[in-house]
């Protein structure tokens, strides 16, 4: 009973995220978008492996004989090889989505005005992947290795693996995580990221590098708090960043009068996400913003519609 | 520097302030830490504005006046530093502890002792006098001490009963002063008044030691003069009233002031209470205390009512010379005589200034105790009436008889009367054998003097022999006998006992025959006046003399003779300054008990009882006392009152609140610098500054709502019109109202626990000032003396009455500290006086006994007594309610101090302990208070006759 705690904290999460999912419109990949999907719960208009029947077409070579529809063959009383119909089922795609989620420990960061930026990315990103498992679509976790446990949904397995799973890998190493990397083992996934991508723009560079060359696009969600976009402190303050030590991503700063610094801090902030951006655009992913403050609903309708390649 | 500070080394913790200054200089304040994930966004940014490196002006100028007025607060500063008298030298003072001075005397002492304190301080020895002396009756000036050591001493001293002696005083201070004593300075604590001896010479040497400051005075102080005695013939102020006349003496004042007058038993109940209003401007005011005769008797002692107000001056004690003996008129004829031929009325008239008359059969009369009985013409022929009035005489009655036709009749033995002499148709006992009960032997018929068949003219009285007790009356010369039975001066006196001494005459007629003869039998006496008690025989009841004449005899038969002549009597038991009783002090000494009405009270005599066993008198303050005078005015001194404080008074904890006010705010400032304060930062210094301010009322409404935390789990309900509750009458006597509501609590709970009535915690109400109609029961406890409702509360009280709400009136309550001493019927008249003083002005209706036929015995439980705390007291109800009030009773009295029986603690025990059933009379009290409760609520409708035969079956008929 020691996942109990974690599996309900999944079970509730996973209908929240339902429930968000819940008022968004029906959501379909576009099928000319789904090249090289897996199979899925599209039907595509041609002969594959699926479920429901396509056509007969008679024996060729190389047909197994499990292929054979034999009642059909013997009522139509051809012979031989050639008079064996072979049944076709239609064949059936599926978009195959992998999402992201920053494991920063900076995400878990809040500044009281809304949850932290790790639970909202955890929300969004179940609430899309109840989208995606409502339309038929495969939907995978960044770094998840094992099969949810029995007893739960897809969508509560997933949630499960992004509370209490082996954390995903950074946004440096998300290309060299077997399976993950956009052109690699993974032809056709599309891609959504989402963290505060508050890293230095040198590392942002690298880090996209690592990705590889353009997918089949995707989405990018930029989430930040909103004491993180307006800068909101007082008087002298010292700053520090969240993981301390060796971990520490930069040096503690302390600011005389923190409010003259907030136009620079926004011209900065500003310059980082152009920055941000445009390395998304380089990789066909649709780049966002999102404050924790604001409503999950229009961010995850942003995503839906970057997914599905139209505007927003 | 020492006259400005307690403690003024601790002003050296100012060195610290420019350290401080340098400290807070250095450092500025530390910054906010504040965790933020895009740290490294900010780096590089600079900042326009120059970062505050050093604290704000502002903020250090704030600590450093905190720190400096912690400091100086701590350091003790004072606002009037003593002034060292002009001269220097000790400190002489002058006390006065006369009688004068006790009801305030906490206050005098204070004030003596905060002049020690100064003294003290400016290293003054201090020098003493009390004016009345100490209990020995010693009086001198204590030699100069260090004001330590006086302390002890004068924080002892205690007010005399007597009043302060000037003379005496002014004679030790001139012995002081040839013994080589000298002052710097004279403080004087007066009571402004001028006390015996001269006042002026004692004011004129009082300023000749000295600059004198007179610290004077309090309320002007009341002194209670003794009613006339009853005892004392020709003081007629109380002739034809009942009750006590007292004097209040005081010096004028502006204003008017009503002082309530209580008269007490020996035992301390108080029997009666009256308001003496002192005009303004007067200095002496009469009123009267209303007493029936017979309780008029069992007074012992007034006093002056209010907290402190008694003392020595505001009390009189009463001795058997107030006493109005008991005086029995035997109710004999049946038939009805017409008012001025009656022989009682001339009695009644006589005697009512000077006894307590009762009128009835004589057996029932010498069932209570009686000094005199009186026979108007009645023939007493031997039987058991006689037997009865014999023994009772010779127990030391007084048997006063007069002649008349019946008894003239009577001893003539059956022969016929002589003419004129008897009513045709009287009773005539004479086959019964002779009537013992006479002081000499009749003579059959009477003597009649004068009239048409008569030679001799009607007869005037003779002038009192020396032995009669009537020695000494004047005896006016238009007093005439017309008729008389006469003696048989041959014949033995009847009475056995007194077989071969001749019967006393104590008054003659002119010619010699007897007209009151008086014999000893056993220890009493026996009287007979030869004439009749109405004006038919001789006009002696329509003059003054038979007034007088009778006061001597009820005087004669008081049974105690008040002590006369030069016998000393010895101090029995004697006042002190307070007014309370105690054994007398060593210096006491027998007074003469001609000399008590003109002894003035001093150490010698002070005010209390004299004399022994039964022959006792009392010496009271006021007895040789005039008018109050003022005391005269010490020339060039300067005046204060009593309760001027001359003591530094520090400002320390003023300065010290200061500085904790001051560094919250600094705390605040400082949370605010540092960006702390966050989204309230608006309201954080207004939540600062209520917090200092309620700093110092945090002490005192802690307590408060530790006062009012319901000792019991009743829900508290404010709103009266939202629940049902009980409530009870506030008497201002605190325990007794935390009684009242110790015990509804607990009769609430219980009514709580077993009926269907949720009753909230009770309330207290003050008719007249509450609003009663919420209450469906009252608890009205009376206390012994209470003043009665005023106008307003007693129309409140009617109109809860008249409206359907019911008043639960308990005599009993406040017995508890009574500590139950008296007779029951000691107790019974007394409660009943307060009850009927309190009942006053209230529309109470025709009362019955509660008995188990009332609906309140069957309300809930089937009840067959009422006890409370104490059980016996009968409980009354209306004989007849009104109708429109569903015929229940608007009113319940009784005394057994229900609510003490109900009363629970907080602990859920019963503080009173049932008396003398226990915990199972504590049961049916609480059962009759359910029962009280659920009549007031539910009416009379268990008198519906559809239940009585289910209550027939369960009273087992």
């Amino acid at each position: 009973m020691a996942s109990s705690p974690p599996r309900a904290h999944a079970q509730r999460l996973a209908a929240r995220a339902a429930a968000l999912a819940a008022q968004m419109p029906p959501y379909v990949l576009a099928p000319e978008t789904a090249r090289g999907a897996a199979a899925g719960g599209h039907a595509a208009r041609r002969a594959g492996a699926g479920e429901a029947f396509w056509q007969f077409r008679p024996f060729a070579e190389g047909d197994g004989a499990a292929a054979v529809d034999w009642r059909r063959s013997a009522r139509a009383g051809r012979d031989g090889p050639a008079g064996w119909l072979v049944r076709q089922r239609e064949w059936a795609a599926a978009a195959t989505v992998l999402l992201w989620c920053d494991p920063a420990p900076g995400m878990r960061w809040s500044s009281g005005a809304g949850e932290s930026k790790a639970d909202r990315a955890a929300l969004l990103a179940l609430a899309l992947a109840a989208l995606l498992l409502r339309a038929g679509e495969r939907v995978r976790l960044a770094g998840e290795t094992k099969p949810a446990p029995a007893g739960l949904s897809r969508l509560e397995g997933l949630a499960l693996a992004l509370l209490a799973g082996p954390p995903a890998p950074p946004l440096a190493r998300l290309g060299t995580v077997p399976g993950t990397a956009l052109p690699g083992g993974m032809p056709g996934a599309r891609l959504v990221l989402l963290s505060d991508f508050l890293l230095p723009e040198a590392a942002l560079t690298a880090a996209f590098a690592g990705l590889g060359a353009a997918g089949s696009g995707g989405a990018l969600l930029q989430i930040l708090d909103p004491a993180e976009i307006d800068l909101p402190y007082q008087g002298r303050v010292r700053f520090e960043p969240v993981a301390a030590g060796a971990a520490a991503t930069a040096d503690p700063i302390t600011l005389g009068r923190v409010e003259a610094v907030r136009g620079a801090y926004a011209d900065r902030l500003a310059a980082h996400r152009g920055h941000l951006f445009a390395l998304a655009a380089g990789h066909g992913l649709r780049a966002a913003l999102h404050r924790t403050d604001q409503p999950a609903a229009p961010a995850l309708l942003a995503l839906a519609a970057a997914l599905a390649g139209r505007a927003a | 520097m020492s006259g400005l500070f307690a403690t003024p080394w601790l002003l050296l913790a100012l060195a610290a302030l420019p350290a401080l200054w340098w400290l807070l200089r250095a450092r500025p304040p530390a910054p906010r830490r504040q965790v933020f994930p895009p740290t490294a966004l900010l780096a590089g940014l600079a900042p326009r504005e120059t970062t505050p490196a050093r604290t704000p002006w502002w903020l250090l100028a704030l600590r450093g006046l905190a720190v400096l007025a912690l400091v100086l607060g701590f350091a003790g500063p004072r606002l009037a530093p003593p002034q060292p008298g002009p001269g220097g030298g000790a400190l002489l003072l002058v006390i006065d502890n006369g009688w004068a001075d006790a009801p305030d005397w906490p206050a005098r002492r204070d004030a003596a002792l905060a002049e020690l304190a100064q003294a003290a301080a400016a290293h003054r020895p201090v020098a003493w006098l009390a004016t009345a002396g100490n209990g020995a009756g010693t009086m001198r000036v204590a030699p100069a001490l260090p004001a330590a050591l006086a302390r002890p001493v004068l924080a002892a001293l205690q007010p005399m009963p007597w009043s302060v002696d000037r003379d005496r005083a002014a004679a030790a201070l001139r012995a002081w002063r040839r013994g080589g004593g000298s002052a710097g300075q004279v403080v004087y604590l007066a009571d402004g008044l001028a006390g015996r001896g001269n006042a002026r010479a004692f004011a004129t040497l009082l300023a000749a030691i000295a600059p004198v400051t007179e610290r004077c005075c309090g309320a002007p102080p009341l002194l209670l003069a003794a009613p006339p005695a009853a005892g004392v013939a020709g003081k007629g102020g109380a002739a034809g009233k009942e009750g006590l006349a007292v004097t209040l003496r005081s010096l004028p004042a502006p204003v008017t002031r009503p002082i309530a007058v209580l008269a007490e038993t020996g035992d301390g109940r108080v029997l009666a209470r009256s308001v003496v209003t002192l005009a303004a401007g007067a200095g002496q005011a009469a009123g009267r205390i209303a007493l029936p005769g017979r309780l008029a008797n069992r007074v012992a002692r007034l006093a002056l009512a209010g907290p402190g107000a008694a003392g020595a001056g505001g009390t009189v004690l009463l001795d058997e010379r107030w006493r109005r003996p008991a005086v029995g008129l035997a109710a004999g004829s049946a038939q009805p005589a017409p008012p001025l031929a009656d022989a009682g009325f001339y009695l009644r008239m006589a005697l009512a200034p000077y006894a307590a008359l009762a009128e009835a059969p004589v057996a029932t009369l010498l069932a209570q105790p009686l000094s005199l009985l009186i026979l108007p013409d009645q023939p007493l022929p031997p039987g058991k009436e006689a037997t009865q009035i014999a023994a009772w005489v010779r127990a030391g009655g007084v048997l006063l008889r007069f002649a008349g036709p019946h008894l003239a009749a009577e001893d003539l033995g059956g022969s016929l009367p002589l003419a004129g002499t008897a009513d045709a148709g009287a009773p005539i006992g004479a086959a019964a054998g002779r009537d013992a009960l006479l002081p000499v032997t009749l003579l059959g018929g009477s003597r009649r003097l004068g009239g048409a068949m008569s030679w001799r003219a009607p007869q005037a009285l003779a002038p009192f022999p020396a032995n009669s007790p009537f020695a000494g009356l004047a005896v006016p010369a238009d007093v005439t006998v017309r008729r008389q039975v006469l003696a048989d001066p041959a014949a033995p006196p009847p009475i056995p006992s007194a077989a071969g001494k001749p019967a006393q005459i104590w008054a003659r007629l002119a010619d010699g025959t007897p007209l009151v003869t008086a014999a000893r039998l056993g220890a009493g006496r026996i009287v007979l006046f030869h004439v009749t008690a109405n004006a038919d025989w001789s006009n002696l009841p329509l003059s003054g003399l038979f007034v007088a004449m009778l006061h001597r005899l009820t005087a004669l038969a008081a049974g105690v003779e008040v002590p006369a002549g030069t016998v000393p009597l010895a101090p029995l038991r004697t006042l002190d300054g307070f007014g309370t009783a105690g054994p007398p002090p060593a210096a006491a000494t027998p007074l003469a008990a001609a000399d008590f009405a003109t002894t003035p009270a001093s150490f010698r005599h002070p005010p209390g009882v004299y004399g022994h066993g039964a022959a006792r008198r009392t010496l009271n303050l006021g007895d040789a006392a005039g008018a109050l005078a003022a005391m005269a005015a010490i020339p060039g001194a300067r005046r204060l009152g009593l309760d001027a404080q001359a003591v530094p008074r520090g400002f320390g904890p003023a300065l010290i609140g200061l500085a904790v006010a001051l560094l919250i705010g600094d705390l605040a400032l400082s949370l605010g610098l540092r960006g702390l304060l966050g989204p309230v930062r608006r309201r954080m210094p207004v939540a600062m500054l209520l917090l200092a301010a309620s700093l110092a009322g945090a002490a005192r409404a802690q307590g408060v709502a530790a006062d009012q935390t319901p000792p019991a789990g009743l829900p508290v309900v404010a709103n009266p019109a939202l629940a049902t509750r009980l409530a009870y009458v506030q008497t201002g006597d605190a325990a007794q109202d935390a009684i009242s509501r110790a015990g509804l609590i607990g009769l609430s709970e219980e009514v709580d626990r077993r009926t269907a009535v949720t009753l909230v915690m009770p309330d207290a109400v003050v008719p007249g000032r509450s609003d009663l109609s919420f209450y469906p029961l009252l608890y009205w406890p009376i206390l012994p003396g209470a003043a009665p409702p005023d106008a307003a509360a007693a129309a409140a009280l009617d109109a809860f009455m008249a409206h359907g709400g019911m008043l639960l009136i308990d005599a009993g309550a406040g017995a508890s500290e009574g500590a139950g001493a008296g007779d029951g019927a000691g107790d019974g008249a007394g409660q009943g006086v307060d009850l009927r003083q309190a009942l006053a002005g209230l529309a109470i209706p025709a009362l019955m006994r509660l008995s188990t036929a009332h609906v309140l015995t069957r309300t809930f439980y089937l009840l067959h007594e009422f006890p409370g705390r104490y059980v016996g007291e009968p409980v009354w109800v209306a004989r007849a309610a009104p109708a429109g009030r569903d015929r229940t009773s608007p009113v319940v009295i009784g005394a057994n101090d229900w609510a003490a029986a109900w009363a629970v603690d907080a602990a859920g025990d019963h503080p009173y302990a049932a008396i003398p059933g226990g915990e199972r009379q504590r049961v049916y009290a609480i059962r009759f208070g359910i029962n009280l409760v659920m009549y007031a609520l539910t009416g009379t409708y268990k008198e519906d006759q559809a239940r009585v035969p289910a209550l027939l079956e369960r009273l087992g008929r």
